[in-house]
């Protein structure tokens, strides 16, 4: 990429996440085709398409969750640039594991229902190996708090929480180990429209104060509109359209993401 | 033509009469050479067929060579229902030789149902010697307990496993078990023991107690109570762990780490009654309550059988 | 409500004719610049917005887009600021050491110049949920790394002589009446010292005092630097800071009612790398 101008600036900083010629093919299917990205650091991306777009596939092989049929993600790691994909899978696990997290549209399939919101909570940080009690139930409840749960009720399972609790306490879940990339499937999707306006402020309010790099699936514009500076739109597992996401919106070239923007009310 | 040779059963199988060091009682009675082995009571020598027995030796190996590993192995049917200890006898069928000397316990004590029956199948398939002495046992089977007095270079412990996967419980699918094993991402069961906390103020789990064998692999050394759980650390004796229904082998060689998970702020510790044992006046033994009648009167004695003698009748016992 | 009374201070209330700044660089420097929009939906229709502009604007003027309503004035705007694409020709923004050439930008360049070079004010607010009227108008100063104490600073006064009432600062203005959220919006943009301002219609739902506020902001802006280009409904308010005006025609052409000459003799010299010079 020849930059004929250097910024110096934050969003100048170097992408740290390359998604290269990836695609995924369900037999003669086509899931994703040839798709290309970067994410910088502190930057939003929302990817939008209707269902079957290939939206979602793309998401899951950027969070290391599937594995593309061919294609990189790659990924920029301690000074090294490695792909996510060819790692050993221990190696993967690891790096998923500390660096990225996911948050899916379900709360039900990122939490565990029968398990405290502290322990929900808690497993992350466990699983990289933090063995205090007394330090993980305090950083549990700081985090409770940072998205609006009562950390009184910390003890509770998340079935006993509404939906939107829920969405909040497993985007905390996907946040606890400052991973440097979150992966947001559909995060509002399923949720009354109130609670969908409250839940996005939360998120505008995390991506701000927490400098998160993310990438946003969703169908919904207004909320891509909302939350993200760059969108790519997909239609049949490829990327149609790519750019700012209020150019991508106001003056749409392809036809579809024309029809699209013309879909939004408002 | 070996049967098992253990390392402790050192005897060459021309010494086949009776090891006669005070507490054993019995002999092995087998008869000569027959094609696979030593015939017993129409039976092959300890039941199973040697092709059985050399696959099940080969998933010994195995697991010997990863301490805490579950190796898989063909179990085959028992003459009595899988949950009766068939994962347990099949391994101690397959490394019994006939100058072993078997001791069986269940829940410490040595005369219960399920103890008494293994011993009296053993006597009858491999007519080896048997005890309930554990310091003159080269073989100890056993469903719940370990010994109070500590086992020696030598021995091998054959524990009878119900369900061998610690994670049975906290990861969905058996694949994704296997997964967080390969991983050696324990933080699941982390959080189990959170959840312990939470719920009731400290680590509830008393028995099934999860450890870490050799740093690496994740264990539930099953119906163990945990109290028994710092005796498998660095024990001389080889630990080997049969689950029948599940078809897994597992085993923790000699002097071997063998570390209770727990947390810096809430280390895991046994549990510790403010009684003794009523029989034998022991501090330090794992105890069992005994409710004597209607009124709620109790009496609280050790759970080992053997020891509990021992500490009343030091020198009687073995006469 | 205590500093209406800056709205009478001196400012240009003339189009000025000669500009210490003019020296400089141009901050804006559009040519050639067309845009058409394809509809899709509509058979390939083809709307004609901008039909070969040229243009340029100095630090420290004020130009104000005139013409007939669907000109493309609006549209020029949103170029600029990056919210529609550039058709064909170019257009260059410039300040201080930042070049941004908007006709083949990255989006990340010129996310970052927006958050530190050009200001714009659209019609409309566009409402964020739940997000108080302060912030709201804190937000893109701080963005642009303001520290919080000065740009709160900053926002009350613009909100007070903007006369948005106290009790409203700390509710979204999701709420408020048309007026009062495009002062938000104007506050906005004013809470932080773009060198570039792109102001639509920026007094078109306010009453006369609030206008003269904003025109004395526009003042101010200007004495302090910056490159404004505005578009005016009134035509009245707009002679009192316009440094000079630019008519757009019918999606056709441009005519430079004052500094066509200046334009043309500055295409001769067109800058080929950054600028040094601060704004």
């Amino acid at each position: 990429m020849s930059e004929p101008l250097a910024l110096p600036l934050a969003h100048d900083d170097a992408p740290f996440l390359r998604v290269h010629q990836l695609s995924v093919w369900y037999g003669r299917q086509v899931g994703c085709d040839s798709v290309c990205l970067d994410l910088s650091p502190g930057e939003v991306l929302a990817i939008v398409g209707e269902s079957g777009s290939g939206k979602s596939t793309l998401l899951r092989c950027i969070a290391g969750l599937q594995r593309p049929t061919s294609g990189n993600v790659w990924f920029h790691h301690e000074g090294v640039e490695l792909d996510l994909h060819a790692l050993p899978e221990p190696a993967r696990v690891r790096l998923v594991r500390s660096h990225l997290s996911f948050v899916a549209q379900n709360p039900r399939d990122g939490l565990r229902m029968r398990i405290s919101a502290g322990g929900n909570l808690g497993e992350p940080l466990l699983a990289n190996g933090a063995r205090h009690y007394g330090q993980v139930r305090s950083a549990a409840m700081r985090w409770m708090e940072r998205v609006e749960l009562d950390p009184l009720r910390i003890d509770e399972p998340p079935m006993h929480y509404s939906g939107g609790m829920q969405q909040r306490l497993q985007i905390a879940r996907s946040l606890v180990n400052q991973p440097r990339l979150v992966c947001m499937d559909e995060p509002t999707g399923g949720l009354d429209v109130s609670v969908q306006a409250k839940l996005l402020d939360l998120l505008r309010r995390l991506v701000d104060d927490l400098q998160l790099s993310v990438i946003l699936v969703t169908h919904d514009l207004g909320v891509a509109r909302l939350l993200a500076e760059r969108m790519i739109v997909m239609q049949q597992g490829r990327v149609i359209e790519a750019g700012l996401t209020d150019q991508v919106l106001d003056d749409p070239r392809h036809p579809y993401t024309q029809l699209l923007a013309s879909s939004i009310l408002s | 033509m070996n049967p098992a040779h253990p390392p402790a059963s050192a005897a060459s199988h021309s010494s086949d009469g009776p090891i006669r060091d005070g507490s054993v009682v019995g002999s092995n009675t087998a008869g000569g050479n027959t094609a696979g082995g030593y015939a017993v009571g129409g039976y092959n020598f300890a039941y199973l067929n040697e092709q059985t027995k050399r696959m099940i030796r080969r998933a010994l190996l195995k697991a010997v060579a990863i301490p805490g590993y579950q190796t898989p192995f063909a179990s085959r049917e028992m003459p009595m229902p899988f949950g009766w200890g068939t994962g347990g006898i099949q391994v101690t069928a397959s490394v019994i030789g006939p100058a072993d000397v078997l001791k069986v316990i269940d829940q410490g004590s040595d005369d219960t149902t399920n103890a008494v029956s293994i011993r009296n199948f053993f006597v009858k398939v491999a007519g080896v010697a048997t005890t309930e002495s554990t310091a003159a046992a080269t073989l100890i089977q056993t469903r719940h307990r370990i010994p109070e007095t500590p086992l020696r270079a030598g021995q091998i412990m054959v524990y009878q496993v119900p369900i061998p996967e610690p994670l049975r419980w906290l990861a969905p699918r058996e694949t994704e078990s296997r997964r967080l094993h390969a991983m050696g991402d324990y933080g699941v069961m982390y959080v189990k023991l959170y959840e312990d906390i939470t719920r009731h103020g400290r680590i509830a789990t008393t028995y099934d107690y999860p450890v870490m064998v050799a740093g690496r692999y994740l264990a539930a050394p099953s119906p163990v109570p945990k109290f028994d759980n710092p005796k498998m650390h660095q024990s001389p004796a080889l630990q080997l762990f049969g689950a029948g229904r599940e078809k897994r082998i597992y085993a923790i060689p000699p002097y071997t780490d063998v570390r209770s998970l727990d947390f810096d702020d809430y280390p895991f510790h046994v549990q510790q009654w403010s009684h003794s044992c009523a029989l034998c006046g022991s501090a330090n033994s794992y105890l069992d309550e005994i409710i004597l009648d209607n009124e709620g009167r109790r009496m609280f004695v050790c759970s080992d059988t053997d020891f509990c003698l021992r500490n009343r009748h030091p020198v009687a016992v073995d006469q | 409500m205590n500093v209406n009374t800056q709205s009478n201070i001196p400012m240009a209330s003339a189009p000025l004719a000669a500009d210490p700044h003019r020296s400089s660089l141009p901050a804006i420097a559009v040519r050639q610049l067309r845009k058409d929009f394809t509809l899709h939906g509509q058979g390939g229709a083809r709307l004609p917005g901008l039909n070969g502009i040229d243009l340029d604007v100095f630090p420290g003027e004020c130009v104000v887009l005139t013409g007939p309503s669907g000109s493309g004035k609006s549209t020029l705007l949103r170029i600029l600021y990056g919210n529609y694409s550039v058709g064909t020709g170019s257009a260059d923004i410039t300040a201080g050491a930042l070049r941004l050439r908007l006709h083949e930008a990255t989006p990340r360049q010129v996310l970052a110049a927006r958050r530190f070079c050009i200001g714009y004010a659209s019609q409309f607010l566009r409402v964020i949920p739940r997000v108080p009227a302060i912030e709201v108008v804190t937000e893109p100063a701080r963005r642009a790394g303001v520290p919080r104490q000065q740009a709160q600073e900053r926002a009350e006064s613009l909100l007070r002589r903007l006369s948005i009432p106290e009790r409203l600062w700390l509710v979204p203005p999701a709420t408020f009446s048309g007026g009062e959220q495009q002062r938000v919006n104007l506050a906005r943009v004013f809470c932080f010292p773009y060198p570039i301002l792109l102001l639509d219609e920026p007094t078109a739902s306010l009453d006369a005092a609030n206008s003269e506020e904003v025109l004395s902001l526009i003042a101010e802006a200007r004495a302090a630097g910056a490159a404004i280009l505005a578009v005016f409904h009134d035509h009245d308010l707009a002679g009192r800071v316009a440094s000079r005006f630019v008519t757009l025609q019918h999606a056709v052409s441009l005519q430079h009612a004052v500094t066509l000459q200046h334009v043309v003799s500055l295409q001769a010299d067109r800058p080929k790398g950054p600028s040094s010079d601060a704004p």
